[in-house]
């Protein structure tokens, strides 16, 4: 049992770490040409997904059961989950550039634990009767595979409005390496689209175990609300893009303003706003 | 009238109406975050829903010709600038054989292929996924039924009430917070239990009812957190559990009874801080009390206040009796614990339901199964000609433009 303690509390800073180090690299590899170093961020980025994943599995044999039910745990596994998506767009679609504006999250993620949860809010706790349920799997990694889904279409809405930020010209310096405009704002909607249709899984499924739980499917609840706007924002970010004047820069800032709301739904009504749903 | 019947018309299916209406709800329903849950309930909220499923409505009904037309009507070229211009091809050949190959391709690929005869050729058009042009509409429509779902709760009723093992509670002097009742039966509480695991940890709490009528026992079952009792289309959920302590107090031979609710503690040592978070009741004149149960233990921490800055801590077992400040005589009679049982009838579920299940089915379809189109005109030269063929944008030019690709990549090669 302390070996496999010790093995978590490793691996947790190893994922740390690496993230760190692939982040910043990822940020080098902007300014240099050199190819080895694009090759040493993404390594960098695995090994960090790679201590992320031991460290859930650790979480996992020590708990006897998924690592879900509280915000350390949520972080956990939504770091995982984003650095998964960044990999697989990474390495699919060839984006070198876009660790520089993904990685950041799930180490600020990470350096947020470090420096703000104590040992207590670590430490596995029994999960309430309220938790004690299926759904409480299928709530909670619909929401993961969302919000990383999100956090990598805010990294390509950044890249895009940077590549056609006016003055700028797309074909020099570090704006150069990066893939034209509009493979950028067509990935930022594939991205959204997975990432929306999690996010509709994550609000009907809540919506289904509240109902057993509590008896009503829906309660004005701040983190059930703000789910909501994020759809909503998304939602009309879908619209937004097959009207003609809004494809292009006005989708970018869409995408970046619906990944705030993420970021609130999870920061701000966890700190902000108590309710019924204070797990996570 | 008419004019401004088609006003209206023209802005309630305008794209950019459902686009403000959604932002002004999202604005309304985040301030309500920061406010007051009172908010939801406010008559512009509600308006600003019933106004976004009337544009959802609207438009619905005014983009339903064109989502039939396109998906079972699609229209053959009849000239080439009606073929599709930026993922096009063209391909010089015999026009039988070059139709063969084409038929060949297409069908193999899974395209649902028309062709017609023009006046210098032919031209054709083929469609693949063709309930992708579905999709959006599904979505708008899932929308509007689950609203619809959540005003028919306004038919149901929601109440809720607290009881000890043993009560018999009418059904209808249930205390209703929303809708009504009438029902001509009996909830008899059979038992409650704070179940606790082998290793320590609390499993649920569990509440054995029974539906009674005139004596008789319609239903029976046992209830507890995620797993609600339901009988006559009611459901029972268990929404509180607390334990209370039977006490009495002796001084100078006069005894008074009774029952204080206890919160829980780990042990003696967070019990100090725990008690903190208790609040004081009189049970006698100038006396308080707070209490604690040990978790998982019939095992009762009593804080006892008198007049002035007295205060004493007691630790008591069922039957046991302790002194305090040189006067009474407090003893612990027993433990019990009391079950809150939620009581809801809502008929709107299943539309709500099933309004789900549709929004999962609408954005499957508009994500996932694409609708794929290409058409062509072949124009005949003597014995060859040139077919001329396109592939439609769609949402996503990159895939459709490899799809373009491989279909030529067969065509070329067969």
């Amino acid at each position: 049992m302390n070996q496999l303690q010790s093995l978590e509390s490793y691996s947790f800073y190893l994922t740390v770490i690496a993230y760190f180090l692939a982040m910043m690299v990822y940020w080098i590899r902007m300014g240099s040409k050199n190819k080895a170093v694009g090759k040493v961020a993404a390594v960098l980025a695995v090994i960090g997904w790679a201590g992320n994943t031991i460290t859930l599995i650790t979480r996992t044999m020590l708990a006897h059961r998924l690592p879900l039910s509280n915000g350390y745990e949520f972080i956990l596994t939504f770091c995982w989950a984003t650095v998964l998506i960044l990999l697989y767009y990474e390495f699919r679609f060839k984006l070198k550039a876009l660790g520089a504006f993904v990685m950041p999250v799930p180490f600020l993620l990470l350096a947020f634990i470090v420096m703000t949860m104590g040992a207590n809010e670590r430490i596995i706790h029994a999960i309430p009767p309220a938790l004690k349920s299926y759904w409480l799997t299928f709530h909670v990694i619909t929401a993961i595979f969302s919000y990383g889904g999100f956090a990598v279409s805010f990294g390509l809405a950044i890249m895009y409005l940077i590549k056609t930020q006016t003055g700028t010209n797309p074909n020099v310096g570090i704006v150069a390496r990066f893939p034209e405009a509009e493979v950028l704002d067509e990935l930022c909607y594939k991205v959204i689209i997975f990432a929306f249709s999690f996010l509709t899984l994550v609000i009907i499924t809540g919506a289904i175990w509240a109902n057993y739980a509590w008896g009503t499917y829906w309660s004005w609840d701040p983190k059930e609300t703000w789910s909501l706007i994020t759809w909503f924002i998304y939602a009309g970010y879908l619209h937004a893009r097959l009207m003609y004047d809004w494809k292009g820069k006005r989708a970018a800032w869409l995408a970046v303003f619906g990944f705030a709301a993420v970021l609130f739904t999870f920061f701000g009504v966890n700190y902000l706003l108590p309710g019924l749903h204070s797990y996570a | 009238m008419k004019k401004w019947t088609k006003k209206l018309w023209l802005l309630f299916t305008a794209m950019k109406t459902g686009l403000i209406l959604l932002g002004l709800t999202a604005l309304l329903s985040g301030i309500g975050t920061f406010v007051s849950e009172d908010v939801y309930a406010l008559v512009w909220l509600k308006l600003l829903f019933g106004l976004l499923c009337i544009n959802l409505i609207v438009c619905s009904i005014s983009r339903f010709n064109s989502a039939v037309k396109r998906s079972f009507h699609p229209q053959i070229p009849r000239n080439i600038h009606a073929v599709p211009q930026r993922i096009n091809y063209s391909v010089t050949g015999n026009s039988s054989e070059l139709r063969q190959q084409l038929e060949n391709v297409l069908n193999t690929r899974g395209y649902r292929l028309d062709m017609a005869e023009t006046t210098d050729g032919w031209a054709f058009t083929a469609l693949k996924h063709r309930m992708g042009y579905w999709g959006s509409y599904i979505v708008h429509i899932a929308f509007v039924l689950i609203v619809i779902g959540v005003m028919m709760g306004a038919w149901g009723f929601s109440g809720g009430f607290m009881g000890l093992s043993g009560d018999t509670v009418k059904f209808n002097d249930i205390n209703f917070n929303k809708g009504s009742a009438d029902k001509g039966y009996s909830v008899r509480i059979n038992a409650i239990e704070d179940r606790y695991l082998a290793n320590g940890e609390r499993d649920n709490w569990y509440t054995n009812i029974s539906i009674i009528q005139s004596g008789r026992e319609l239903a029976t079952g046992t209830l507890s957190v995620n797993h609600p009792f339901k009988y006559d289309g009611v459901y029972y959920y268990q929404s509180k559990y607390a334990d209370y302590a039977f006490i009495s107090v002796e001084l100078d031979g006069r005894k008074i009874s009774s029952m204080i609710p206890l919160g829980l503690t780990a042990d003696a040592s967070t019990a100090k801080t725990d008690f903190h978070y208790r609040l004081p009741q009189k049970i006698q004149n100038s006396l308080y009390v707070k209490g604690l149960k040990l978790q998982n233990r019939p095992v009762v921490y009593l804080q006892v206040y008198g007049t002035g800055d007295k205060d004493a801590l007691l630790q008591l077992t069922p039957g046991q009796s302790e002194f305090v400040f040189n006067q009474y005589k407090i003893t612990l009679e027993n433990l019990t614990n009391a079950t809150g049982l939620q009581v809801k009838y809502d008929p709107g579920v299943p539309v709500v339901w099933l309004g789900c299940g549709m929004l999962l089915l609408g954005l499957i379809l508009s994500f996932y199964w694409r609708p794929l189109l290409v058409s062509g005109v072949f124009l005949e030269k003597g014995q060859t000609g040139t077919l001329s063929m396109g592939m439609s944008m769609g949402k996503m030019a990159k895939p459709n433009e490899i799809e373009f690709s491989n279909i030529l990549e067969a065509l070329l090669s067969s």
